[in-house]
């Protein structure tokens, strides 16, 4: 063993610039998936730590009744075995809150005056409520940093009665209903539970929950079937704490799974450059190979030899990797640790620690097994007498056509080298060929990017503002009058959300139902058509998938209102209140068939070409004294999305940079081996230009046919993962596929600039020989 | 007659582990067109340099060389490198030939740098090879071949431009006997058409081959040897050599 250490240890600082090109890759291949990998085991972290702090409840079990209904079955939850603790019965209102001249739609959660021992808010900043706090309200914290609000601001709530100004008193951050973006999920406020019922909404007010808290977090599903023994009808719906914590998870869930993926590009391009420098390093070696054979080293020595030189490279690129991953975690975790106002520590774990080091270590090995096996394989004798063999002459297609084009001879035998050592260069370009797919991938999400944010129908919005009805103090009638009054109107529909259960089972979703000028508006329906008459009805996908239907196949529901038999005549990309595509969309005509009284509360509106939507809005507002409160639709897509663009720009640079390496490390051990005909080329004339120029066309060749092969691969892994991402999200829809034309057009020359860069080094080097020194030591 | 090669006081100096080392010194040679020089003298005598520095590829310390009177030990790399391809041709002791390209590519790569028509490239190599007597060889690699069909190939990649000179350095040296002979007698088979060759060697069968032999003793010309009616006797050649104690 101590001789192969020696060995091992004199091989590695014989060809140090390999080794320090394979530590350097296999580093950041390892610092890529740890971060990754700590992302994913920390991204919980935070909101445990809010949970623990809120002693939160892992149920909500919504309560739908009489006052009397709702407080008997909330004793009767309460009594249930496996519940700890349980709240006081919570309402809810959805409204709007006019904070520094803009308003926002939000939850509003009565509580009680004195601090509650489940469920609490976990105060950022101010204070909680004290008695005499009759006006004061605590904001969630997200929402008030990002509509600058402050502790001791005003804020107004708008009521029937008007708006009513409420003062802040604090900040908090809460565990029910996940946090808050401006762009998706809404905050969660509080206000004493005194003050609720004056600016509940009548929709809300036969609504109650409780939360539990339960000695086994993960027996959430069994206490739900106990609750809807226990207190029947009078339970409505549930919500599981685990969703609620995934859903926060989600911040850096997205950017995760690209490090994951292309962390594992990097470290197959490790694997690739770790196989070429083996093969070259036999080469090289080839006599002291024999010579180590001749003194009594055997295969297996030999084998373990050059595994364990890169098991070691393996082993301190891992460790250093780690130690960078985790030290670059905080990142990656600094949206949820800064939504839930908690340190974003990553959390050391041992499987984490074992995979990354593992996974280095393994592929090492596994990478450098087979051109191990070659060395050990080579004949004692041979080897001393005559050394490696030279390299077959490949009829070189790519050569012989430059020949035939009568293009340089400079140009023709750089061709010619390019597959002098075919596994090398297989590998080599499979390296350059990662990097074409993750810099086509890169554009391909940015140019997706830019069209969802240019044309907001791509997400299925299709309407340019929307305005909430408070149904007690504006009538539909009115509503509809003030919108058409305005001359910017075009066209409006109008919708109302209703959460229905898919029959013979417990599972609930958003419905929503339409009237208006449906026509008007250009609903993205993927297959199928519109619903064009009561009873049918236009599916989410995720809805489908659900339910296990397609269209043609009718659908039946549980409605408040009474059971619904639809017939599915279209697949729509709309998404429901909950972001996710398991909705459908039917006529109000169909709930109105139930008997429902059922009127529109939201108005979706389309203006006319030019027309300011801020402006309109505005002015409806004003004609109807604040009462119908208008949002101009926000195109942006969520942070979380937008933050890919740089996550995987920065990704497709480090695989460029890997694959540059790639380069550099193939040209540089074709040029040792080649030392002695690159003399021989400027014995026979060739200037040092031209002997340069036949290293860079060698490289340049293997870009080439990497690129030829890389983009149309990282076109179509573009388009599987945009499907695949699409459906991760819950868009009803295939994200449309744009192809960035002019960026596609542009890969090749960024990918040959890097083949080039890679190369330029070892072909300085190559161009200056000395022809005599070698001669003279022949 | 008229002069091919002309040096001037040439020298040559490098370092070798931090001392001096003349290779050269104030070497004057005059090699005239047609003509067959050998080179002789021992190990480290610096003929191997004097050939580096006629071909330009190692450049002097001081003096003058002049290529069909143009001076050239004053010129750059690149114009050297243009010079060589057109004017000089190189044969090594180790043959030098490109691995990866068959025999037919290594001898035509000189010619395909100058720009000639590759049909007329292709006729050239072919009769070169048939007077070399491995016609049946072009489309071989060089690994293939044995030392002395190496050694023809190289012969034939250095005259396929038809250079001024060829400059051989030790091309008996890695062969067998028979082989050597036989690349010899080819290389007088080409002066006897005209080619101008210096030869370095250090073996004296070989150098009396040719009509002039230069000895060489620490970076010096020591003394000079027109064969005339005496070619071909290397007992004379030895027996000079002897006299200079080389």
């Amino acid at each position: 063993m101590l001789a192969i250490w020696r060995q091992a240890k004199a091989d590695l600082l014989t060809r140090c610039v390999q080794s320090v090109l394979i530590l350097l890759t296999v580093i950041g291949a390892a610092t890529l998936i740890t971060i990754g990998l700590t992302t994913t085991s920390s991204a919980r972290r935070p909101f445990e730590r809010v949970f623990e702090a809120a002693n939160g409840a892992h149920i909500w079990i919504t309560l739908r009744g009489s006052e009397e209904d709702i407080r008997d079955a909330a004793a009767k939850l309460a009594a249930l075995p496996g519940v700890e603790a349980s709240t006081d019965i919570r309402r809810i209102t959805i409204g709007e809150l006019f904070m520094s001249g803009e308003h926002e739609t939000l939850y509003l959660e009565g509580i009680s005056l004195e601090l509650p021992q489940v469920a609490r808010p976990v105060m950022t900043a101010g204070r909680y409520f004290t008695t005499g706090d009759t006006n004061a309200i605590i904001l969630d914290k997200n929402m008030a940093r990002e509509r600058n609000v402050s502790v001791g601001d005003t804020v107004e709530f708008v009521t029937p009665q008007g708006r009513k100004p409420l003062c802040v008193v604090g900040l908090a951050i809460n565990v029910e209903k996940g946090v808050y973006s401006p762009s998706g999920g809404r905050s969660l406020n509080f206000v004493p539970e005194s003050l609720l019922p004056t600016l509940m909404q009548k929709l809300t007010q036969d609504y109650g929950q409780v939360g539990l808290r339960l000695y086994d977090e993960d027996s959430v599903r069994t206490i739900w079937q106990a609750a809807q023994v226990a207190a029947g009808n009078v339970t409505y719906d549930y919500k599981d704490w685990r969703d609620v914590r995934d859903s926060t998870g989600n911040l850096a869930r997205i950017n995760t799974v690209f490090l994951l993926v292309f962390g594992l590009f990097a470290m197959l391009s490790a694997g690739f450059i770790i196989a070429a420098t083996i093969g070259g390093t036999v080469l090289a070696q080839y006599r002291a190979i024999g010579l180590l054979k001749a003194i009594g080293f055997t295969g297996r020595q030999i084998t373990l030899l050059f595994v364990a030189e890169n098991m070691l490279l393996g082993l301190l690129g891992g460790v250093i990797g780690l130690i960078g991953g985790l030290a670059a975690s905080p990142l990656a975790l600094q949206p949820i640790a800064e939504a839930l106002n908690a340190p974003p520590v990553p959390v050391i774990d041992p499987v984490v620690v074992g995979l990354v080091l593992c996974g280095t270590v393994g592929l090492t090995a596994i990478f450098s097994l087979w051109p191990a096996r070659q060395a050990s394989r080579v004949p004692p004798v041979q080897a001393i007498r005559f050394g490696p063999e030279m390299p077959q002459v490949w009829p070189s297609q790519l050569a012989q056509l430059a020949a035939r084009l009568k293009l340089s001879a400079v140009l023709v035998l750089g061709l010619k080298d390019t597959y002098a050592r075919p596994g090398r260069a297989v590998l080599t370009t499979l390296s350059v060929g990662l990097g074409v797919l993750a810099v086509v991938f890169a554009l391909g999400l940015t140019v997706t990017l830019d069209r969802f944010i240019a044309d907001p129908s791509l997400f299925g919005v299709v309407y340019d503002a929307s305005f909430r009805r408070n149904h007690d103090y504006v009538s539909d009638a009115e509503a509809r009058s003030a919108m058409a009054a305005r001359p910017e109107f075009r066209a409006f529909y109008g919708d109302v959300w209703n959460t229905v259960r898919l029959s013979g089972t417990e599972t609930t979703f958003f419905a929503g139902f339409l009237e208006g000028d449906l026509e008007a508006f250009d609903f993205d329906i993927t297959a199928g058509r519109m619903f064009q008459s009561p009873n049918e009805a236009v599916a989410g996908e995720g809805l489908l998938r659900m339910a296990g239907k397609s269209v043609g196949d009718e659908l039946s529901v549980g409605t408040a209102s009474g059971p619904l038999v639809l017939k599915i005549v279209g697949v729509t990309s709309l998404t429901g209140l909950d972001n996710s595509s398991r909705i459908f969309l039917a006529s109000m005509d169909t709930l109105r068939q139930l008997g429902s009284d059922a009127e529109p509360l939201i108005y979706r509106v389309n203006l006319r070409e030019d027309s300011d939507a801020k402006t309109f809005v505005m002015a409806v507002e004003k004609d109807t004294d604040g009462l119908l409160l208008g949002e101009v639709v926000d195109h942006t897509p969520p942070r979380e999305i937008l933050l890919l663009r740089p996550v995987v720009a920065g990704l497709a640079l480090a695989l460029s940079l890997i694959a540059l390496m790639s380069v550099l490390n193939s040209v540089l051990m074709g040029v040792r081996e080649r030392v002695r005909d690159l003399a021989t080329f400027k014995a026979v004339g060739l200037t040092p230009g031209q002997v340069m120029s036949t290293v860079l066309v060698g490289a340049v060749a293997l870009a080439l046919v990497a690129i030829v092969v890389g983009l149309p691969v990282g076109v179509v892994f573009t388009y599987g993962a945009f499907v695949g991402l699409a459906r991760w999200q819950g868009f009803t829809r295939a994200m449309p596929f744009v192809v960035n034309w002019l960026g596609l057009a542009l890969v090749p020359f960024g990918m040959l600039l890097v083949a080039a860069l890679g190369a330029a080094l070892p072909a300085r080097w190559a161009a200056r020989i000395k022809v005599v020194d070698l001669l003279r030591y022949e | 007659m008229n002069t091919i090669i002309e040096t001037k006081s040439l020298t040559k100096t490098y370092q070798s582990n931090g001392a001096v080392v003349h290779a050269l010194r104030d070497v004057d040679l005059k090699v005239e067109r047609g003509e067959f020089v050998a080179v002789m003298g021992p190990s480290g005598s610096g003929k191997s340099t004097l050939l580096h520095l006629l071909g330009g590829l190692d450049s002097p310390t001081s003096g003058k060389i002049y290529l069909n009177g143009t001076r050239v030990d004053n010129q750059s790399e690149t114009q050297l490198a243009v010079m060589r391809r057109k004017s000089v041709g190189f044969v090594f002791q180790f043959f030098n030939l490109i691995g990866n390209l068959t025999v037919a590519d290594n001898i035509e790569l000189p010619g395909l740098l100058i720009g000639r028509p590759r049909r007329e490239l292709k006729r050239n190599r072919e009769e070169l090879l048939a007077q070399l007597g491995i016609a049946d060889r072009a489309n071989f690699a060089p690994a293939r071949l044995s030392g002395g069909e190496q050694q023809r190939v190289a012969l034939a990649r250095a005259l396929i431009n038809e250079p001024s000179v060829l400059l051989v350095d030790e091309p008996t040296g890695n062969l067998d006997s028979k082989s050597g002979a036989e690349v010899v007698a080819l290389l007088c088979e080409f002066h006897a058409r005209g080619q101008t060759i210096v030869l370095v060697t250090h073996d004296a069968k070989v150098a009396s081959a040719a009509e002039r032999i230069v000895f060489f003793h620490d970076g010096t010309v020591i003394a000079g040897m027109h064969m005339g009616s005496k070619r071909s006797q290397p007992d004379i050649v030895l027996q000079k050599l002897v006299e200079l104690g080389g």
